[in-house]
């Protein structure tokens, strides 16, 4: 009776990584598809207004909980693969839909920003002959 | 005439001990053991390995590691031992003295100069014993010294681009935690839709969690897991044990300086001993002479 009691909390130490959150395998891979579809229907002109804003709202909350899934998985902690450190080398352009409401932009409007193109960027550039 | 002989053998003892704890008291300064006393201290030894294993284990059980390999180890328990006669040489000491403030005369002296010659076999022994100390102290900080290499080897073998990940990951969640509140608000108060199952089950999962990381916060036993303190990281943890173990030796050696003190007291005790025994022998101070005038009748006839 005695041994078994000393065992149990060596068996409640053994249990603690069993329970250690599981790593989920890609998030980062499924948050950058999901982008990815997304600033194709917002650059898409063969899309009308309307379908465009559907396409782009439901990119949108489908990509609020994949970026939250990405910055809480920590098993990305560390991991120093070149998809992960890309990642987050740029908060603002990986975790888009995050960073534009903290903006209080559109996400659009953020992702040019985001790429220097203003309006003023715009107006200035000419058409040239290469 | 008997007592008076027996008095000059327990002098010439006497100065036999002055110049021991003389000897002593010179010697206990620079950490030196007698022959017998070295030779125990040479040969009981801790001789700890820093393992792979060991540098991996947690900080609460990493000391409790090294205390349990040394409590096996021969230094150990030759320091068990040493005490043990310390503790006994102490209960003489005590004995002796109290004979002493009893006894009277001749049996007196015999017991004072008996109580010396123990204070000199103590004092003996707490040297040997502080050589012992001072052996398993300064191979404990070797330990903790290699154990801080090693694991400030081991953060320091991450590159560059690794810390600066790790560094924009932390900060990633930050930002995240200080915007999610008004991220949500934004993004679904104006919706007819509410928040996505995924939010609902992880913020139903984190309630869950945060009400039993209170529960562990509060629970009587975690502060006895928790020896590190204020060390929260094994670095930090391993210089805490490594200052205290140099605090140790530091307070061994002013114990050793004490000792060598003690053994001055001896000696000057045996000195005092041997000037009273000395006073108390009939000095004649009557040198003969001869008397020539008496002696003149002899010659002049």
């Amino acid at each position: 009776m005695k041994s078994k009691l000393k065992l149990v909390p060596v068996l409640a130490l053994l249990a603690v990584p069993a329970l250690a959150p599981i790593a989920v395998a890609g998030s980062v891979e499924n948050m950058e598809r999901e982008r990815s579809i997304m600033l194709q229907a917002m650059f898409d002109p063969n899309m009308s207004q309307q379908e465009r804003h559907k396409k782009v709202d439901t990119s949108k909350r489908r990509l609020v909980d994949l970026e939250r899934i990405v910055l809480r998985d920590k098993s990305l902690n560390g991991r120093n693969t070149p998809a992960i450190k890309r990642a987050f080398a740029n908060y603002d352009l990986t975790f888009l839909v995050h960073s534009a409401t903290e903006k209080s932009l559109t996400v659009t409007d953020h992702w040019f920003e985001q790429l220097n193109l203003t309006s003023k960027s715009l107006m200035v550039s000419t058409r040239r002959r290469r | 005439m008997r007592h008076s002989n027996q008095l000059k053998s327990v002098g010439g003892t006497l100065r036999g001990v002055f110049i021991a704890g003389l000897l002593a008291a010179t010697a206990l300064g620079g950490f030196a053991a007698s022959p017998a006393h070295a030779a125990v201290s040479n040969d009981a030894a801790w001789r700890p390995t820093v393992t792979e294993r060991l540098v991996k284990l947690p900080s609460s059980s990493l000391k409790k590691a090294l205390d349990k390999d040394f409590s096996r180890s021969p230094l150990a328990e030759a320091l068990r031992d040493a005490e043990a006669e310390i503790t006994l040489k102490v209960q003489t000491l005590k004995d002796l003295q109290h004979a002493i403030d009893q006894a009277d005369g001749e049996i007196k002296v015999e017991l004072k100069h008996q109580f010396l010659a123990e204070k000199k076999e103590y004092l003996m022994l707490i040297q040997g014993q502080h050589k012992m100390r001072g052996k398993h102290l300064k191979t404990r900080i070797r330990v903790y010294q290699r154990l801080l290499g090693k694991l400030e080897r081991a953060s320091a073998a991450k590159t560059p681009g690794h810390a600066t990940l790790v560094q924009r990951q932390a900060e990633a969640r930050v930002r995240l935690a200080r915007t999610s509140e008004r991220i949500d608000t934004d993004l679904f108060a104006t919706s007819v839709t509410s928040n996505s199952k995924y939010a609902r089950e992880y913020g139903k999962n984190m309630a869950a969690i945060n009400a039993l990381m209170a529960r562990i916060e509060i629970h009587p036993m975690k502060g006895k897991l928790d020896i590190a303190g204020d060390a929260k990281d094994k670095p930090g943890f391993v210089r805490r044990l490594l200052v205290d173990a140099e605090a140790d030796l530091q307070i061994l050696q002013q114990e050793n300086e004490i000792v060598g003190l003690m053994a001055k007291v001896v000696a000057l005790d045996a000195l005092g001993l041997s000037e009273e025994i000395a006073e108390e022998q009939p000095i004649d101070d009557d040198l003969p002479s001869a008397d020539v005038a008496a002696a003149v009748d002899l010659f002049i006839n």
